[in-house]
């Protein structure tokens, strides 16, 4: 059976390890990045189904991420999920590049998954 | 969040960090007012970014993981330093105010640890209620 694999790129590590336990129990192949540049370097030398972006990170943001990943034609089309907190949220941020949803936090981690997999559709 | 044994476990793991979190935001706090007393509030106002960042860090696990009077003082303060600290508001009272209302975080994280869970009694407190009161009356203006 396909893996699907997924790169998180969140530096908060507890919730780094709340998805990546629930995402591994789901059969999913699960990569965390702790910074933006770590993400950047992840997606530059991998295939990936799906990324998890949080936004306020080190080095570069979420969005600084998402606006990189999208000139790259080989993963212009990568689905990405957005994890901003509420404040994030309530200023609105830049609108979603391509295949993007958002997802605030707190998030249900089952709903987590229910989004990731209509995304990649498995 | 279902309570099975893995996700204890993972909470267990993170509510374990609130004495480093709390003594990480100390350590800002004595450097805030250290560079404030010398008058460098540009600096002052850096610090005051780092701890706006442990702030909404906090508010986004601990509300994830359940515990939501931890994420509710977390949130307030987070809602507050970002606005004000990150261009769109930042006034002088913004850093006069800062240490008092991360006292109140601080004072949550020491009674989440302590109990090792959620911190009802200091969410509860009046320093914490004015926190939440100001950052909803915040973004309230801001929405309107």
């Amino acid at each position: 059976m396909r893996k699907y694999r997924i790169l998180i790129a969140e530096d908060e590590p507890a919730i780094a390890r709340l998805i990546e336990f629930k995402l591994s129990k789901e059969g999913f192949e699960v990569v965390v990045a702790r910074d933006g540049g770590e993400a950047i370097t992840q997606l530059r030398n991998g295939k990936w189904a799906l990324i998890i972006l949080d936004v306020m990170m080190p080095v570069k943001s979420g969005w600084d991420v998402l606006r990189e990943l999208r000139k790259v034609e080989e993963l212009g089309q990568i689905p990405v999920i957005i994890l901003s907190g509420k404040a994030e949220d309530s200023i609105g941020g830049p609108i979603p590049i391509g295949n993007t949803r958002r997802l605030t936090k707190p998030f249900v981690p089952d709903s987590l998954v229910q989004t990731i997999r209509e995304m990649v559709g498995c | 969040m279902k309570d099975d044994s893995a996700l204890l476990e993972l909470r267990a793991e993170f509510v374990a960090t609130f004495a480093h979190r709390k003594q990480e935001l100390a350590e800002r706090l004595d450097e805030f007012k250290r560079l404030r007393a010398q008058g460098r509030e540009a600096q002052a106002r850096e610090v005051g970014l780092a701890i706006h960042v442990v702030a909404h860090k906090l508010a986004g696990a601990a509300a994830t993981y359940g515990l939501k009077a931890l994420g509710s003082v977390a949130e307030a303060l987070d809602d507050l330093l970002g606005a004000e600290l990150a261009g769109r508001g930042g006034t002088e009272s913004t850093l006069d105010l800062l240490p008092g209302r991360a006292e109140v975080l601080s004072r949550a994280l020491g009674e989440a640890y302590a109990a090792k869970g959620d911190s009802p009694k200091a969410a509860s407190s009046p320093e914490a209620k004015k926190l939440i009161f100001d950052a909803e009356s915040l973004l309230s203006e801001a929405n309107s």
